[in-house]
């Protein structure tokens, strides 16, 4: 059984258009980068951060520093069940992998995060959010399994941290021994970051991605780019972020 | 799923004809009746909305994801135009609600409260045949009878007493403000407040010990505004 059609309202990407207008999907901190003097852009419906200004030394920074991007963009979608059956699911989604605690699995543009054997979060790119939250619905209502699927996408937001001292930026806010060999690429972890709860996930590189209470989003951004210009970093548009993989 | 979504009031007697206009669902009086959920598209939005009234006047809650609100905050002001919308912070709200005596958990109750003497009898279902968490307590309280009531009272000389200052009799307390504010619209001092069951009837004089001073208030038991609810739920 899945709860996905009684909680549909939660998905951002079911809004439609209506009365010539259609409805633009913003960061919980739209705000702070137009007063930033943002470039906006479109990704998937969505309003994102392109640049600041100089994109150069947005590059710069995640090449040679540490840029902070904000990706409330992406989707996040929490599957919950026993465990056999969360393992069963996410099997069938990622390609046969298994979730394993502390471990995300990157199928297809998706991370399947494991928070607990019974709980797992995927992390989508805009564009495959809705694709991904049906599959999960018809998986979790399949064959009499109790599963719950629940869209979260606006309940946590998210940033890149990318460069070469983006370690030397999370430990200014948080315990959570990121070494490279404590913290491999695809490791995952709920962890508190900035006094405030949270999860890390390596995605590949100098590259992390920090989810949040989306409530906490302006004080959690804060917090970072305080970290990172003290280290030499900045804020960094949706462009630049290409940069920090080269 | 709090943080991920937003929720907006929309109250006021224009508050249908504004909603209807961006909204093919039918929000009659018929088909969204009080105390009614339903999920629609507002403005393009996907909305879970509630017709409830905290504020006491024809109203709808519409809560919708986050990143949606700006949009949905836009079309609804602008919706709201012709019949003069404004956005209504926290402390009119209070101040609505008090004139309905509806009771703000936590500040007009606490962990000792019961429905049946919170003014709220309506809302206990023990003739139902599945047990439920309370249930013994409840019946317990029903069987001892009321020993103190909430209720709304009227201050005689407009003075707006602190909330949390003493009901006393003969010079002993016996109860508690809970709530109080001046209501620019009754033009008249209310609040609620707890009394021993004895003065929980419409005229009965209580007094408030408030920082020395003695105020005298005059209980009432029904809703200050509208106490047939016909703005309510009409």
């Amino acid at each position: 059984m899945s709860t996905g059609a009684e909680l549909e309202f939660l998905s951002p990407n079911t809004a439609v258009t209506f009365d010539g207008a259609a409805p633009w999907l913003r960061s919980p901190i739209e705000w702070m980068h137009r007063d930033a003097g943002a470039e906006l852009g479109e990704r998937a419906g969505w309003r994102v951060v392109s640049r600041y200004g100089d994109a150069a030394e947005e590059a710069n920074a995640c090449r040679d520093a540490v840029g902070i991007a904000d990706m409330s963009f992406l989707g996040k979608l929490e599957l919950q069940a026993e465990a056999a059956v969360v393992a069963e699911i996410v099997a069938s989604l990622a390609g046969g992998a298994t979730p394993a605690p502390g471990r995300a699995i990157l199928h297809e543009d998706v991370w399947w995060c494991s928070v607990t054997p019974q709980r797992v979060l995927a992390l989508t790119p805009p564009e495959r959010t809705a694709a991904i939250r049906t599959a999960l619905d018809h998986a979790g209502g399949a064959d009499g399994r109790f599963a719950s699927v629940l869209e979260l996408t606006t309940a946590y937001g998210s940033n890149a941290v990318a460069g070469p001292l983006a370690r030397e930026t999370f430990a200014r806010v948080t315990a959570l021994d990121l070494r490279p060999e404590r913290f491999e690429p695809a490791a995952f972890a709920p962890v508190s970051v900035a006094r405030t709860p949270g999860m890390v996930l390596r995605e590949e590189g100098h590259r992390f991605v920090h989810l949040f209470g989306a409530g906490y989003a302006a004080y959690v951004w804060t917090a970072f780019i305080d970290a990172a210009e003290s280290l030499g970093g900045r804020a960094v548009g949706i462009d630049a972020l290409g940069a920090a993989d080269a | 799923v709090s943080q991920g979504l937003s929720a907006f009031n929309l109250a006021g007697p224009d508050s249908r004809r504004i909603l209807s206009g961006l909204t093919e669902l039918d929000c009659s009086n018929d088909a969204f009746t009080y105390l009614d959920g339903k999920r629609a598209g507002v403005a393009g939005v996907p909305c879970l909305l509630l017709r409830i009234g905290f504020v006491g006047e024809l109203g709808y809650e519409l809560h919708c994801p986050a990143a949606l609100a700006e949009h949905l905050w836009d079309a609804i002001i602008e919706a709201g135009t012709e019949s003069g919308i404004r956005p209504f912070g926290l402390e009119p709200q209070r101040v609505l609600r008090l004139q309905k005596l509806h009771i703000l958990v936590g500040q007009d109750t606490d962990a000792e409260s019961n429905p049946l003497e919170a003014a709220m009898p309506w809302i206990v279902k023990l003739d139902k045949e599945e047990d439920f968490i309370g249930r013994w307590a409840l019946e317990a309280v029903k069987e001892r009878g009321e020993e103190n009531k909430l209720v709304g009272f009227v201050v005689a000389d407009g003075t707006v007493p602190t909330e949390g200052a003493a009901v006393v009799d003969a010079e002993r307390p016996v109860g508690r403000v809970t709530s109080s504010r001046f209501s620019p619209k009754l033009e008249r001092t209310i609040g609620m407040a707890w009394v021993p069951a004895a003065l929980a009837e419409d005229g009965a004089s209580i007094t408030l010990a408030d920082d020395g001073r003695r105020l005298t208030a005059e209980v009432q038991t029904a809703p200050f505004y509208d106490p047939d609810q016909k703005r309510l739920r009409g």
